[in-house]
C-alpha cells in the first residue's frame, strides 16, 4: 500500500516537472516571438506605441514640458539611429527606458552644471514656478473645477517632491510608480541589479514619505 | 516577526514581490502591530498620489518636430552618419579595454616615430646647402662675419657636417685674416654647381684689389661641396653668383 502511494507521488512528481518544462518553453518561446516582432517594427509603429511613455518618463524625471519635449526628440531620434543595432538582447520597451532616462539624468545634470557657472538651475527654476506643471496633459475624469484644482494642486506638490529626490531613485520611483515597471524591467532599463532597484525605490519611497509627514 | 524585519520589506510588500512565505508572515504581522499598519497605509497612500500622475499623454506635435528633425537629417545624412561612426568607434575603443591600451601604444609608437623624422629632417645633409635663386644668403652672412658679428657668424657652426663645407665662419675668418688695407673691397664670382655638388669658378667679376683675398675666396669655394639644383626631382648643374664684400668698420 504504502509502495503504491510512493509510486503514484513520484508519477505525480515528475508530471508536475514535465509541465513546469513546458511552461518553461512555452514563455521562452513566446518571448522570442515577441523580440522578433519588436525587431520588425517600424520606427513609426515605435513611435506610435511608445511616445507618450517616454514622454511622460521624460517629463516627470525633469518635471518641465519644454524639458521634456526637447528630450523626447532626442530618444526618439536616438532609437531611429540605433535601431539597426538593437539586438533583442533586452525587450523593446527597456531599450528605450533606458536611453530615455539617461538622456533626461544627462540633461539634468547639464542644468546643475549652469547652475554652477551662476545661472539658473532646472530644479530652483521649477521651483519658484509651481504651476507650470504637466496638468494639462493629465487625463482627468473629474468634472468639477474645485476637484479638479484641488488635484492639480496636489500633482504639483508630487511633482516638486519627486524633483528632490536623488536621481537614480527618483528613475525608479517613477518607472514602478507612474511608469508600472515590473522590478525586472526596471533593473533592465537602468542596467542595475534587482537588489539595488528594490533598495532604490523603498529609499525613494521612505524619503517622499518622510517629506508628506513633514509638512 | 519583528517591526525591525518588517519596515524594511514593505515597499516589496506593498508591489507584492515578496515569496509566499515572507508575504504570510508580514500580513499576520500587520494585522498584529498598529505601528507597522499605519507605515503601510502611509506608503500605501503614497503610491495612489504617485499613481494620480500617470496617464500624461505627448503632445501631438511631437510627431511633427521628429518627423522635421529626420528630414533634416537626411540632408546631411553623410556627415551626420560619418560623426555617428565615429563616435560608435571612439565609444567602443573606450568601453573596450584591450583596443584602449591598444590604441594608447599605437599612439605613442607613431608620436615618438613623428619626433624622431622631425629631428632627423632637421639635421642638414653633410654638404653645404646652397638654395638655388637665393645665393645672396650666404653673401649676407660674410658681411655679418666681416663686421664682427660673432654670434651671427658663429651660429651657424653646430651644423657643420664636413670641413670643406663654405659657411659663415669660413667667411669671418677670412674677412678677418685679409689686410686692413682692402678697405671696402667688393667681387663677384661666377660659379658652377654640377649635379655631384662640385663647385667650379666660372668667372670672376670686379676682381677686388686684394689679390690675398680673391685667391683666400677661391680656394675655399673650390674645396666646398654645394647642394645642386634640381628640376622634376632630378639634380641639374646651375651657375651660383657670389658677392664678397670686405667692409672695415673704425670704432
Amino acid at each position: 500500500m504504502l509502495r503504491r502511494d510512493a509510486a503514484i507521488k513520484t508519477v505525480m512528481y515528475t508530471n508536475e516537472l514535465a509541465l513546469r518544462k513546458n511552461e518553461d518553453a512555452v514563455t521562452k518561446g513566446s518571448a522570442l516571438n515577441q523580440v522578433d516582432s519588436e525587431r520588425n517594427l517600424s520606427f513609426e509603429e515605435i513611435f506610435e506605441r511608445y511616445n507618450s511613455m517616454v514622454y511622460g518618463l521624460v517629463v516627470h524625471i525633469l518635471g518641465d514640458r519644454e524639458e521634456a519635449l526637447d528630450v523626447a526628440q532626442e530618444v526618439f531620434l536616438i532609437v531611429y539611429r540605433k535601431m539597426n543595432t538593437f539586438r533583442g538582447e533586452s525587450s523593446l520597451k527597456t531599450w528605450i527606458y533606458c536611453i530615455a532616462a539617461n538622456r533626461a539624468a544627462n540633461r539634468f545634470r547639464w542644468w546643475n552644471r549652469i547652475r554652477r557657472r551662476g545661472t539658473v538651475s532646472l530644479e530652483e527654476h521649477l521651483l519658484k514656478s509651481p504651476n507650470r506643471e504637466l496638468s494639462c496633459n493629465l487625463r482627468s475624469d473629474i468634472q468639477s473645477p474645485e476637484e479638479a484644482l484641488l488635484l492639480q494642486e496636489e500633482r504639483a506638490e508630487i511633482e516638486h517632491m519627486l524633483l528632490e529626490l536623488p536621481m537614480q531613485q527618483r528613475i525608479a520611483v517613477i518607472m514602478r510608480d507612474i511608469e508600472e515597471l515590473s522590478y525586472e524591467e526596471i533593473a533592465e532599463s537602468m542596467k542595475v541589479s534587482l537588489g539595488t532597484v528594490k533598495s532604490r525605490i523603498a529609499r525613494g519611497r521612505e524619503m517622499l514619505k518622510r517629506r508628506f509627514k513633514g509638512q | 516577526m519583528l517591526c525591525k524585519n518588517v519596515v524594511p520589506v514593505l515597499s516589496e510588500f506593498l508591489d507584492e514581490a515578496l515569496d509566499s512565505g515572507a508575504t504570510v508572515k508580514v500580513s499576520q504581522h500587520l494585522d498584529k502591530c498598529a505601528q507597522c499598519s499605519k507605515e503601510f497605509n502611509d506608503l500605501s497612500m503614497l503610491r495612489r498620489k504617485l499613481q494620480s500622475l500617470r496617464g500624461v499623454q505627448a503632445p501631438d506635435y511631437l510627431g511633427k518636430l521628429i518627423e522635421h528633425k529626420l528630414d533634416e537629417m537626411q540632408h546631411d545624412s553623410w556627415r551626420k552618419n560619418l560623426q555617428s561612426e565615429l563616435e560608435r568607434t571612439w565609444s567602443k575603443i573606450r568601453t573596450t579595454e584591450g583596443m584602449w591600451y591598444f590604441t594608447k601604444a599605437l599612439g605613442t609608437v607613431m608620436t615618438s616615430l613623428f619626433f624622431v623624422l622631425i629631428s632627423i629632417r632637421a639635421i642638414p645633409p653633410a654638404y653645404m646647402e646652397v638654395p638655388p635663386g637665393n645665393t645672396g644668403q650666404e653673401a649676407d652672412s660674410s658681411k655679418k662675419a666681416s663686421l664682427g658679428d660673432l654670434a651671427t657668424a658663429k651660429m651657424p657652426q653646430r651644423r657643420i657636417r664636413s670641413d670643406a663645407a663654405m659657411n659663415s665662419l669660413c667667411l669671418y675668418n677670412i674677412g678677418d685674416s685679409i689686410s686692413a688695407d682692402a678697405k671696402d673691397d667688393t667681387f663677384f664670382v661666377v660659379t658652377e654647381v654640377d649635379p655631384s655638388g662640385v663647385t667650379t669658378i666660372k668667372d670672376v667679376l670686379e676682381p677686388p684689389r686684394d689679390q690675398n683675398m680673391l685667391s683666400k675666396v677661391i680656394e675655399m669655394i673650390s674645396s666646398a661641396r654645394c647642394r645642386p639644383a634640381s628640376e622634376k626631382g632630378k639634380a641639374v648643374s646651375s651657375h651660383v653668383v657670389y658677392t664678397f664684400s670686405k667692409v672695415t668698420v673704425h670704432n
